[in-house]
């Protein structure tokens, strides 16, 4: 019997064209770019050793091998990342729902995957406004999903969520390329509408939690450099070559506007706090 | 032979920034990345400075400290023993190297 053709699905995300063996939620549309990676599933991703280890593991784990890189977690499955980043093979648990396990391969493996095509992802979300991307970094639960939300309600483009990748771009500027449209927003991750197109990075809130009982935005004269180099999403590849690449685009954020967001220090970020936010920025 | 004095051989040295370095400025400091190690050195803004004009000049340690001097508008002098021990201390870090008068070896 004739096999039928496999059904790829085309993709964008972090600045990579994806061909996709599977569907892979929020990544559908956009234009093609220069960098490609083939997604597929296969059990060649989760060798005994890896398949041992989710036993007992107990959160994420990021390894280094021989054929590529590997990121695993229970219940998320186990994702290879070849040495290229061309290629994402992924091994879910069997029964497990798509928007589960598929956030290794949207939150770890392709932004793995756009380091080793030269782009620099920063743990950041970001929207569109004035032809600009607008990013915004904090801690893991510091407020970036929520104001990125209020923002778009006030006119803004969705850009990305938790993870913006960077890229040189002129003599001095930074190119944002749009993520997934998928927004973790009150615990649960939403599908969003997207901007779809590359953009120059227009400027850079950093949110802190401080003693005040008001939104406080303010510019920064400078921004130090260890914190623009920690703002980094991947510290596994370790290179020459993208170790510079990644000196240089924080060289080029400390030249972009920076601003200081402090916030009530109060956890999760109230809404009414994130439109606040959101007011003030776009009045800058 | 009489020994060299250590400060004129470094004054009188042209510096050349090693292929392994690479540097980039920040405002108000100068981050340079040995890439062999991985490890970064900050600079300040006098240092970053002064790195610029030791590579740029094309000249030697001596020239950049008197350009630096007049840009800052002091005397040589007053600067001169603290700028020696910063290329001394770049030199020793692997950061520069410091090809002695009359070219040849890195010192």
């Amino acid at each position: 019997m004739a096999t039928l053709p496999e059904r790829r699905r085309p993709g964008l995300a972090f600045g990579l064209t994806l061909d996709c063996g599977y569907d892979l939620l929020g990544v559908a549309g956009g234009a093609p770019t220069t960098r490609n990676v083939r997604l597929d599933l296969g059990e060649e991703a989760a060798p005994r050793a890896y398949a041992q280890r989710l036993a007992s593991a107990g959160g994420l784990s990021a390894d280094r091998d021989d054929e590529g890189y590997v990121f695993s977690a229970p219940e998320l499955g186990v994702h290879r990342v070849s040495p290229a980043g061309d290629s994402v093979v992924s091994a879910p648990p069997a029964g497990a729902e798509a928007d589960r396990w598929q956030q290794l391969v949207t939150g770890q493996a392709l932004p793995l995957a756009a380091v080793l095509q030269g782009l620099e992802p920063i743990h950041a979300s970001a929207v569109v406004g004035d032809g600009a991307a607008l990013a915004f970094t904090a801690p893991s639960r510091g407020g970036k999903s929520v104001i990125c939300a209020a923002m778009v309600g006030q006119g803004a483009r969705f850009l990305t969520d938790d993870v913006l990748a960077l890229e040189a771009h002129g003599a001095g500027g930074l190119l944002a390329h749009p993520g997934p449209a998928l927004a973790t927003l009150d615990g649960a991750r939403t599908a969003v509408q997207r901007h779809e197109d590359p953009v120059p990075l227009g400027a850079v809130y950093v949110l802190e939690g401080g003693p005040t009982d008001t939104v406080v935005v303010e510019r920064m004269p400078r921004g130090d450099p260890r914190a623009l180099l920690g703002a980094t999403f991947n510290a596994l590849v370790t290179d020459p070559a993208r170790l510079e690449r990644h000196l240089e685009v924080a060289a080029r954020m400390s030249a972009c506007p920076l601003y200081r967001v402090l916030l009530p220090a109060r956890a999760p970020l109230e809404r009414k706090t994130a439109d606040a936010v959101a007011s003030a920025v776009m009045r800058i | 032979m009489a020994a060299a004095d250590p400060s004129g051989d470094i004054l009188d040295a042209r510096v050349r920034v090693p292929s392994h370095v690479v540097y980039r400025s920040f405002e108000g400091e100068t981050l340079l990345l040995n890439l062999d190690s991985g490890q970064y050195h900050g600079l300040n803004e006098t240092g970053g400075r002064m790195l610029e004009l030791m590579k740029d000049d094309d000249g030697t340690v001596r020239t950049a400290i008197a350009r630096l001097a007049a840009e800052y508008e002091v005397d040589v002098t007053e600067i001169e023993p603290d700028l020696t021990a910063f290329c001394r201390d770049l030199a020793a870090r692997g950061l520069v190297e410091l090809v002695p008068a009359g070219g040849g070896d890195a010192a």
